[in-house]
């Protein structure tokens, strides 16, 4: 399991300043929430985490590891993409939208990762897929397409595609808010469980019981600062800002 | 409880219908059976255009200036089906070299790169803006300007090889030549197209998974490309089929080239287009089922893509088996 580093990230879009400044430390094992208003620059923190989004200024890193970049003569330099993608096999993402392969049936879903880092014969990575679709209550699916599945076996298979190459840290985006409501439950489950294993996780949510509950950790960011850190109970019970005292209001 | 609903009166019958729906009475005798429904607009459509067929077929059987049984003869003539066969191999040939010059320009065009996306912008511009036929008799006739082919450093007068240009690029090769690199233009297009229609999730979810761009594209994107690609590629494949027959202005050694040859000394020149034109029918015929083949195997579970979120159980399994 990985620890994470991030350290004073800077983000623009355009003429867009997204992220103005982010620092944050998820320790190994932690399980933490990350909220925030629509806007507010929660899912491009995420993809600096793995590097889908390159940061302008600062850093990130992983289990020690610099993600993206390479430090030479003072200065940081992209990694190749052969590099890159190498250092997001050990991160597992999964989006709101699932983003699941509509050409391939489930097991193929999450065999094709592993594969292509050739990380074990294909009867090998079938036996784990199987294992780990058991593990998401979805054995009986591995031949079904993913347009034959409801949205939660869908996000629940994401899940288990994620968890194909073993990954130290799982970032979710948004996980439950694609789904009809009576589809949630079963998804944080799944991730209740896994927290429960001790992954490192972090979790961009509206699912503000699941962050109560489930949450090591709670940091509320808004107009691209983190404005808040600190314990669940603290920031739900006793909100220290007025940003995050509207937020909850809404919520 | 009475709801009214208000219906105009049977001008036919001049009953007044019922107004209101009495929810305690009994129900109406409703007939069980729905009445077939009968196409007469479309019965007549056909015959005309039957009768229309007729006419056609019979004018130009009975034409004293076309004898069938000289298209008979030469439609299995040995140097017709040698044109035939080269025909064919100059469509393959060309659309393989048109695949490989797109996929190189489509993914230039979509490239953030500013220097590949305007190298693909004006390869486009230019192979899609000069006709096909300039560019055929354009390589067939480029020894005029550049009598020897060969590598090496220009200016310098150093080369690893030079060969005289006509030994290099026979008519066959120079059709080839032509042919795929006019064709590339709009494989490009419809590859990027193609790759366009792919929703940015999967990029996305493919590089997180930590896959490279190259494997993201070949195993990801690509395949779910090709669904969109393929109905616009086998148009463009068919109209190449047909393109094929410019190379004659070079003697490219196609089914027209040969049939204006054979032509040439018996002037049979309408027999000899019929026979020309009944292979290119045969042969576009062949290529349009196995555009259906092909549209039909890609479809694998991209099928259903639409109609999202099933619920588990109410799937037809036999759908998946496409
Ligand atoms: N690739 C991009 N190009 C341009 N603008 C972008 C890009 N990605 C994000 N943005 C912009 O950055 C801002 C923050 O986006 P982000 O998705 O990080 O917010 P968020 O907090 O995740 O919001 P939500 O709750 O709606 O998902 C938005 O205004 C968005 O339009
Ligand atoms: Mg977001």
């Amino acid at each position: 399991m990985s620890s994470v580093d991030i350290v004073n990230v800077h983000k623009s879009f355009g003429d867009n300043h997204i992220l103005k400044g982010i620092d944050m430390r998820v320790r190994q094992g932690e399980v933490v929430c990350l909220l925030g208003p629509s806007g507010s620059g929660k899912s491009t923190l995420l993809r600096c985490i793995n590097g889908l989004v390159m940061p302008d200024q600062g850093h990130v890193s992983v289990g020690g590891t610099l993600i993206g970049r390479k430090v030479q003569g003072g200065k940081l330099h992209d990694l190749s993409d052969k590099e890159a993608a190498g250092q997001r096999e050990r991160i597992g993402m999964v989006f709101q939208q699932f983003n699941l392969f509509p050409h391939l049936d489930v097991r193929d879903n999450l065999v094709l990762g592993p594969r292509a880092h050739r990380l074990g014969g294909k009867a090998e990575l079938e036996g784990k897929a199987h294992q780990l679709l058991a593990k998401v209550g979805l054995s009986d699916r591995a031949k079904a397409f993913p347009s034959q599945l409801s949205g939660g076996q869908q996000q629940r298979v994401a899940i288990a595609r994620a968890l194909m190459m073993g990954p130290g840290l799982m970032l979710f985006d948004e996980p439950t808010s694609a789904l009809d409501p009576e589809l949630v439950g079963e998804v944080l489950d799944t991730m209740r469980s896994l927290a429960q294993e001790g992954m490192t996780m972090i979790v961009v949510t509206h699912e503000m019981a699941f962050a109560r509950q489930v949450a090591d950790r709670v940091v509320f960011m808004a107009d691209g600062r983190i404005v808040e850190d600190t314990t669940p109970d603290s920031f739900f019970d006793n909100p220290g800002t007025e940003r995050a005292r509207a937020f909850l209001r809404l919520a | 409880m009475q709801t009214s609903i208000n219906q105009p009166d049977d001008p036919a019958t001049g009953a007044r219908m019922r107004t209101s729906v009495d929810v305690d009475a009994p129900p109406a005798a409703v007939p069980d059976v729905v009445a077939v429904k009968r196409h007469y607009g479309r019965w007549v459509a056909v015959a005309i255009l039957a009768a229309l067929a007729v006419g056609a077929v019979k004018s130009l059987a009975q034409n004293p200036q076309l004898e069938w049984d000289v298209v008979g003869q030469y439609l299995f003539d040995g140097l017709i089906l040698e044109g035939l066969g080269q025909t064919v191999v100059l469509a393959l040939l060309s659309m393989l070299g048109a695949t490989a010059i797109g996929l190189v320009f489509g993914f230039f065009r979509l490239s953030k790169n500013p220097v590949l996306g305007t190298l693909g912008s004006l390869y486009v511009w230019v192979f899609r803006s000069v006709p096909a036929l300039i560019q055929i008799l354009f390589w067939g006739n480029l020894a005029l300007f550049a009598p020897r082919l060969g590598v090496g450093i220009p200016g310098t007068g150093w080369s690893l090889i030079s060969a005289p240009t006509n030994d290099v690029l026979s008519p066959f090769a120079a059709s080839i030549v032509a042919l795929s690199i006019a064709n590339g233009a709009y494989l490009a297009e419809i590859i990027r197209a193609g790759l366009l229609s792919v929703d940015e999730g999967q990029r996305l979810a493919s590089s997180a998974l930590g896959l490279t761009w190259w494997q993201a594209q070949r195993k990801v994107i690509l395949p779910q490309a090709l669904r969109v690609m393929i109905p616009p590629a086998g148009n463009q494949f068919i109209t190449l089929l047909k393109e094929t027959s410019l190379v004659s202005v070079i003697a490219g050694g196609d089914i027209l080239s040969k049939a204006e040859n054979i032509a040439g000394y018996n002037l049979r020149t309408i027999e000899l287009l019929v026979v020309a034109a009944i292979w290119y029918l045969l042969v576009t015929s062949a290529a349009t089922l196995g555009q259906n083949i092909i549209e039909r195997r890609t479809a694998r579970g991209l099928l259903q893509q639409k109609r999202k979120q099933k619920p588990a159980g109410a799937v037809d399994m036999k759908e998946a088996s496409l």
